[in-house]
């Protein structure tokens, strides 16, 4: 079975079609841009840190080679210039300590057994402390080549008068020392003062926002660190700092369950890491904002497309939809313009489709005018099937009565022939008055009178109202004929034939009814006469009875015509039943051109003039 | 796609353009803002608590207003800062009650109208043994362990000779419900042993009037650094045991005049309370955690080690 597909109008067709592209060009557009967005930005903040992390590694860098200068200073300008327990010693450590005392929280040297020999600023040395097991002392002596920094401790050997105690980084190195006559080992330690570099970075990490920076060493042991706090407490956890023990570089991985990237450069000589960690999964206000503006951008660029494609719809369909309006209403039955309008091809379809609806309507005309044509041609036959006729036996008897020196009957029956011909040509009209048909009937009665040796009488019982309303002509004469012929013809003088026509308006129609005594019809011929079918016999009254009551149905519609009404040996009436329109020379020509006024119309001839006599 | 379709679209997608503007333009909300009222805020043994504090509210976007208490001497100056705060659009508060039954009123009144988190110590109870039944949250270390852990400290390290231990007991703060408490958990860890207790007194003061003993217990910061500021006791006779949280009672410590330091971790105690307030601002319905802060028992060769160190670090400002 096929299947039922629903069908679309142009104008949703191309509007969804339309829509459809709209919306995945813009989306792809969109997010193609946001795309683009997101990784400019990505690569914008991590350029930015790498210049970030370059210029504080730089910076540290300085920070730590100047520490080692101030070293090298003391070492070599000091250290091996002077003798330990010199006044001149004690000035240049004082002079060169009071000049660097905002970095440094002390300069000290000891000898190889961990002794104190000389400290700046004058300060207590703790007793219990065994200087020896210190980091920075171990690694002093370990590597005498270099200079070692120590992670941030507290400075607790040296006691603090003040209740309070100093976190430093303690930079120390194996130095030779004259004391006296003897040179001696020991080790140099300058401690820095570690507030410094926690502001720096604390600096950096206050005005980086998403990111963090924190300093360790290459074993993974933090120097600083922005949440060294929570992390100690167990509060925050930062696992980026796995990655601080691979090489210098960039590094993309998850970090606290959220996608990051890892910065890592190493900073000269000491060897370690600075590390910058940017989580691009924290949503900041700026990025929200950014990503507002691209959907913004998107709804509105949308809701535009939206309304720029239905205008462009409606431009290009409207012109189809109206001259498939005009095409609809013509089919319909209105005779609208066909629309021309629109684009080029739209304007040429409108008037391809004008030109045919025209000459389909001159074909219609034509085809209606040739069955106008026809129809009257077949009702003049009609008419015409009865004149000669009559007309041969009218004057036959005539030439009897001439021959039987009958000369008033023959004046009779030639002043009532002149009477029956006078009426029959009606200046050609088909449409006449009642009082002229029955005048018609009368004459035409007379004459069969006398041609039936008055074996029969006629009696019209006439209401003198129905005189002036209109009748088909000739309509009557047929049916008093066959009453004649088939009823009381026969009949003989004393059989009382009689034939009565009446006259009547009831309910606004006129009922004219020709009735007979004579022999009478069988039902089941009473039930065909008025039926058009060759196969049904007939007697010969049918076909003068058809004729009739197409006529009337020709003229004035299906709901009038004939009445047959009989009984076998008891008569037969015949009843002409019309609408009542009143008769003058204005519905006379109405009605005889009824069907050129509604010519247009196609279909069956006959169903166009009843469906104009209904009309009427 | 008919008007009425045609229409809707458009609807939509004028609302969404609509919404998205107001994002777009939105204000960035108002930080919600947390007064901070403990006694002299300004005192150096709050610098742990107070970085704590500053650390969280950084995390978790919150103003800050730490109030200026250090002209705070009674409970109803006390009163009169929480109520100049709550014209200043505050949303929430952190709190050190005083030792007061009107400020206990005032802050549970507070507390139907915002969160409330109690710090340090719990309200004040005119008899704290059955303490004040109220569903105020604190967030203070287990005030009665620090006392037990510091009796057990002196029991195991005076095991042999405690029978002849003579104790005193400098409370400090008098009413103060995390002092009695702490009292409380010292006296019920040294009940078992055979130590005398031989006084208890609330003010520095008042030893000069007691006979000497062979450890004084001070139970709060304060009069811990009172205490070793003083020349009133001899710290090579009478040992120090103390409870307390700066950088002065460390140094105290390194220098050997205390004994032995029951330190809490006020960074911690700051940290957590802003986290709470926080979830509880975000989420009305949220039920604040209490939390017993972690302490350290420290003595002068550990005070160095790397844990201890790294602890330490947390009073930095």
């Amino acid at each position: 079975m096929k299947k039922r597909i629903k069908s679309f109008g142009i104008q949703s067709i191309l509007m969804s079609a339309l829509t459809a592209l709209t919306i995945i060009t813009t989306t792809i557009i969109v997010a193609l841009i946001y795309i683009r967005y997101d990784d400019d930005l990505k690569k914008n903040t991590i350029k930015n840190m790498e210049s970030l992390i370059n210029s504080s590694v730089e910076s540290f860098e300085d920070y730590l080679l100047n520490m080692r200068r101030i070293s090298d200073a003391i070492n070599y300008n000091i250290i091996q210039q002077y003798d330990i327990n010199s006044v001149e010693f004690s000035q240049q450590l004082d002079l060169l300590y009071q000049t660097n005392k905002d970095r440094i929280r002390s300069i000290s040297v000891y000898d190889n057994s961990g002794r104190l020999l000389a400290v700046e600023p004058a300060m207590t040395y703790k007793q219990d402390v065994d200087i020896t097991n210190q980091d920075w002392f171990i690694a002093a002596n370990s590597r005498i080549e270099n200079m070692h920094f120590s992670s941030p401790h507290i400075e607790n050997y040296f006691v603090n008068d003040s209740d309070r105690y100093y976190w430093v980084m303690s930079l120390s190195r194996f130095v030779n020392i004259s004391d006296g006559d003897k040179l001696q080992n020991g080790v140099l330690l300058i401690d820095i003062n570690y507030s410094n570099i926690t502001e720096s970075f604390d600096e950096i990490n206050e005005t980086q926002s998403g990111q963090y920076y924190y300093l360790c060493k290459n074993d993974g042991e933090v120097i600083y660190h922005p949440y060294g706090s929570q992390i100690l407490r167990g509060i925050k956890k930062d696992e980026s700092i796995n990655y601080a023990l691979k090489e210098d570089g960039t590094y993309y991985s998850g970090v606290n369950g959220k996608k990051s990237t890892i910065l890592v450069k190493t900073i000269s000589y000491t060897g370690w890491k600075l590390v910058g960690v940017v989580s691009f999964d924290a949503h900041n206000m700026d990025d929200a904002r950014i990503k507002y503006f691209i959907l913004t951008t998107f709804s509105f660029l949308l809701m535009m497309i939206l309304v720029l494609n239905r205008i462009i719809v409606k431009r290009i369909s409207k012109p189809i939809l109206k001259l498939n309006d005009s095409v609809k209403e013509y089919e319909a039955g209105d005779k609208p313009n066909i629309y021309i309008g629109g684009s080029s091809e739209i304007r040429h379809l409108g008037y391809s489709v004008q030109k045919s609806y025209e000459q389909i309507d001159e074909l219609m005309r034509e085809i209606v005018r040739q069955q106008n044509e026809r129809r009257k041609s077949e009702i003049a036959a009609l008419q015409s099937q009865i004149n000669p006729h009559f007309l041969y036996n009218t004057l036959e008897s005539i030439t009897w009565m001439v021959e039987g020196n009958k000369n008033k009957e023959a004046v009779f029956m030639i002043s009532e022939l002149a009477k029956l011909l006078r009426i029959s040509l009606s200046k050609g009209h088909t449409i006449i008055s009642i009082q002229d048909e029955l005048q018609h009937c009368r004459s035409y009665m007379n004459i069969q009178k006398f041609r039936y040796n008055k074996r029969f009488s006629t009696e019209f019982d006439i209401d003198p109202e129905i005189n002036d309303y209109v009748i088909v002509k000739l309509i009557i004469q047929p049916i008093l004929e066959n009453a004649i012929y088939y009823g009381v013809g026969n009949l003989d003088e004393d059989d009382g034939g009689k034939i009565l026509v009446t006259g009547r308006i009831e309910h606004g129609d006129i009922y004219i009814s020709v009735e007979d005594n004579g022999m009478g019809m069988r039902e089941e011929d009473v039930a065909n006469i008025l039926v058009e079918n060759n196969k049904v016999p007939k007697h010969g009254s049918g076909v003068g009875l058809i004729n009739v009551h197409t006529r009337i149905k020709l003229m004035f519609g299906e709901a009038y015509g004939l009445i047959v009404e009989s009984e076998p040996d008891e008569g037969t009436k015949v009843t002409v039943h019309l609408p009542a329109i009143l008769y003058d020379e204005t519905e006379r020509d109405k009605l005889e051109s009824m069907s050129e006024l509604k010519r247009d119309k196609l279909g069956e001839t006959s169903k166009l003039i009843s469906e104009e006599s209904a009309y009427e | 796609m008919n008007r009425k379709v045609f229409l809707t679209v458009e609807l939509i997608l004028a609302l969404l353009t609509s919404f998205f503007v107001y994002e777009m333009f939105k204000e960035e909300p108002a930080q919600k803002r947390v007064a901070v009222i403990i006694e002299k805020s300004g005192d150096e043994k709050w610098d742990s608590f107070i970085n704590g504090l500053k650390q969280s509210a950084k995390d978790n976007n919150i103003h800050l207003v730490i109030c200026n208490t250090d002209e705070m001497e009674n409970a109803d100056k006390e009163r009169n800062i929480i109520e100049e705060q709550l014209n200043n659009d505050i949303d929430a508060f952190i709190i050190q009650p005083a030792p007061d039954e009107e400020i206990n009123s005032t802050i549970l009144e507070l507390s139907k109208n915002m969160p409330v988190i109690l710090t340090d110590s719990d309200l004040y109870a005119r008899n704290y043994y059955n303490s004040t039944q109220n569903d105020l949250p604190v967030i203070a270390p287990s005030n009665y362990e620090l006392g037990y852990r510091m009796g057990n400290e002196i029991t195991n390290n005076y095991s042999a000779q405690i029978d002849n231990m003579r104790v005193g007991i400098i409370c400090g703060k008098e009413n103060m419900n995390s002092i009695e408490t702490r009292k409380q958990g010292f006296i019920d860890s040294v009940s078992k042993e055979d130590l005398d207790i031989v006084w208890d007194i609330y003010q520095l003061e008042d030893i000069r009037y007691r006979e000497p003993v062979d450890i004084i217990v001070a139970l709060d910061t304060d009069v811990l650094e009172q205490l070793c500021e003083s020349d009133l006791i001899n710290t090579k006779i009478t040992k120090i045991y103390g409870i307390g949280c700066s950088k002065m009672t460390v140094c105290c410590l390194d220098n050997g005049e205390i004994e032995c330091l029951i330190m809490t971790d006020d960074f911690d105690m700051g940290y957590t309370c802003i986290s709470e307030i926080k979830k509880k601002l975000d989420k009305k319905n949220y039920s604040i955690k209490e939390k017993d802060v972690e302490y350290k028992i420290l003595y002068k060769d550990n005070i160095y080690s790397k844990e201890n160190e790294a602890f330490l670090f947390s009073f930095e400002r």
